[in-house]
């Protein structure tokens, strides 16, 4: 009986041991695990955007991203956060056809929309960046841009008192270069759109959302007469691959081949969303484009004919009519709830 | 009572078996350690290894490179304002043993003297590394590095900031492209991608027998520049002008040479 009670004994003393010696890192675990995750509320049948494992979507790290996004600090002389190029009434683009940064700097490419960018596979129109969080520093550090040396923004950051609690709360570590990037993308990660008359009609199914031209115009974009869903697919109207759409016979900027260095990859740019298209005017990757209409008559026409363009990309015949109801569609995928979605602004 | 006479017994013998323990004789067990101790028979963590100090020295053209001097390269008068590059994956070898030390250094014009990670002890006769950063490691993320770590971003900037990477070999300074005799023309070498990293072999003499153990590097940055024109092929940032980017980054293997 006695040698039982020592057994228990040493069996609960190795117990307590062990507890001790692992319970720190359990802690812990249990504290970053514990903080509040962000729900995307979105509708029924909408996929949800992929959210990387080492960065979960938090409260506190979307709260610390639309802080960071509307911040001037990010810029080298505090004149420019990412807000200034994305602005929500513009569909989270600009109306510049070339991107304007600091001391009025011109840019290398039109400002791409941030509107559902959570779905998109990698950043940057030749894709040259592989996640919302490495593309952070791209901008900023950009001559063009935002201007800064990401060094120097790390000292900023260090030296920030504003943000040190929300950083150590969010990611237990001080307000730093990591911490940014990782706030930073988990704010845009939230910015999605799928209350557009387009989506309404598509999942309550009722046309009543839209004009007759629209859907017109939609039975026409999804038509193998125009092919324009072979690329502009899915629920973001992407599939997210590299085409040439035959803007020219030269390409100055040459897209994907800045990447690949492979000669197929000359005038490849990633497949834009068409979500809030409407908004983004001017169009294609160095704002040549000032309206749809005349990004329908390019498809129309049928390309410059490079030795890249895309096989679907040839003169289609549109009649007047048909060229206007694209345009309706096109329009009705702008969410005006997104645009006033007070959630986005940093102050409602 | 009972459970508390018992708690203590167990105390009791578990303090007695972690002092037994130390009557062992524990020592350095590591033969490559400085303090290897051949009677010890259990480790007791105290092994210290070697260490591989690097000094550089920067020059041109034989002289020590310095961004107030202007030297003739390739018949032109130039001037450096930035010299910098990234070494990886440094293997120390002699005999049948290769150290890997491991570190990532940012060799810089004007620092000389570069802390390379532990070896071990006995000869050695070869020193390779990469000029540049391997593969794996370019296409990394540089916010994950604590701020004075190497590869963390650095100012003047040493990453593109997108899938290109690291910026191996950086250069940038002033050229007399017009010949009247002041450099004037701004020149600035990118040097980076893949394709572009180069693995330097220098044959050395050097025996590994105390904790600090150092390697004496000549770097001759005239050297980069072999064979470009510096009047005209000015600027490379690698992806533009990918000719001058292969061009300098074939030269690295004879940027370096070995100080007995």
């Amino acid at each position: 009986m006695k040698l039982l009670t020592t057994y228990k004994i040493m069996g609960v003393a190795g117990a307590i041991i062990l507890l001790l010696t692992t319970s720190h890192p359990a802690k812990r675990e249990a504290a970053g695990s514990s903080l509040a995750r962000y729900e995307l509320s979105l509708p029924k049948g909408f996929p949800s955007p992929p959210i990387p494992e080492d960065n979960p979507l938090t409260q506190v790290s979307v709260t610390l991203g639309k802080a960071l996004f509307y911040d001037n600090m990010l810029s080298i002389d505090s004149s420019m956060s990412c807000a200034s190029c994305h602005l929500l009434s513009a569909g989270l683009a600009d109306h510049h056809p070339i991107s304007v940064g600091i001391e009025g700097r011109i840019g290398f490419r039109n400002v791409p929309t941030l509107t559902n960018i959570a779905y998109h596979p990698y950043f940057f129109v030749e894709g040259g960046s592989p996640s919302l969080e490495r593309q952070v520093l791209g901008p900023i550090c950009n001559n063009d841009e935002l201007g800064f040396n990401a060094a120097d923004l790390a000292v900023r950051l260090t030296n920030n008192t504003v943000y040190q609690d929300l950083a150590m709360e969010a990611y237990g570590r001080p307000m730093d270069l990591f911490v940014l990037t990782r706030a930073l993308a988990s704010f845009e990660r939230t910015m999605i759109s799928y209350q557009s008359p387009y989506d309404l009609a598509q999942r309550e199914n009722d046309p009543g959302y839209l004009s007759a031209e629209a859907v017109r115009g939609r039975d026409l974009f999804f038509s193998p007469r125009t092919a324009c869903a072979s690329c502009h697919s899915g629920p973001n109207f992407t599939n997210f691959s590299f085409e040439n759409i035959g803007l020219e016979t030269e390409y100055v900027d040459q897209g994907r081949y800045r990447v690949s260095l492979r000669e197929e990859d000359i005038g490849k740019f990633k497949v834009p969303t068409l979500r809030n298209i409407g908004l983004t005017a001017p169009y294609m990757h160095d704002g040549r484009m000032e309206s749809l209409e005349e990004v329908i008559a390019h498809y129309d026409q049928g390309g410059a004919g490079h030795i890249n363009q895309h096989p679907l990309i040839k003169p289609l015949s549109l009649t007047k009519q048909e060229k206007q109801d694209l345009i309706a569609f096109l329009h009705s995928l702008t969410d005006k709830h997104f645009i006033q979605n007070s959630e986005f602004l940093l102050e409602p | 009572m009972n459970l508390y006479r018992n708690l203590f017994i167990l105390l009791l013998l578990t303090s007695a078996c972690i002092f037994t323990s130390c009557e062992e004789n524990t020592g350095c067990t590591d033969p490559n350690s400085i303090n290897f101790d051949p009677d010890a028979e259990s480790s007791d963590g105290s092994c210290r290894l070697p260490e591989l100090r690097i000094h550089f020295h920067p020059t041109v053209n034989g002289q020590d490179l310095s961004f107030r001097n202007t030297y003739e390269v390739n018949g032109v008068s130039i001037r450096f304002s930035v010299a910098q590059f990234y070494v990886s994956g440094l293997q120390l070898s002699g005999g049948n043993t290769t150290d890997e030390p491991g570190k990532y250094l940012l060799v810089q014009g004007s620092q000389h003297m570069y802390d390379a990670g532990e070896i071990s002890k006995g000869s050695k006769s070869r020193l390779t590394f990469n000029v540049g950063v391997d593969s794996l490691t370019n296409h990394s993320d540089p916010t994950t590095y604590p701020a004075d770590h190497p590869l963390a971003p650095k100012n003047p900037s040493m990453h593109w900031n997108w899938d290109a990477g690291y910026q191996f070999i950086k250069l940038e300074g002033l050229a007399d492209a017009d010949g009247d005799g002041t450099p004037e023309a701004p020149f600035e070498y990118h040097i980076g991608k893949d394709s572009n990293l180069r693995n330097i072999s220098l044959s050395i003499d050097m025996e590994v027998a105390s904790e600090t153990n150092m390697i004496n590097v000549m770097i001759d940055y005239a050297g980069f520049l072999n064979g470009l024109d510096l009047t005209s092929d000015l600027i490379s940032h690698t992806g533009d002008f990918p000719v001058i980017a292969k061009t300098i980054a074939d030269n690295a293997p004879s940027v370096f040479m070995f100080m007995p």
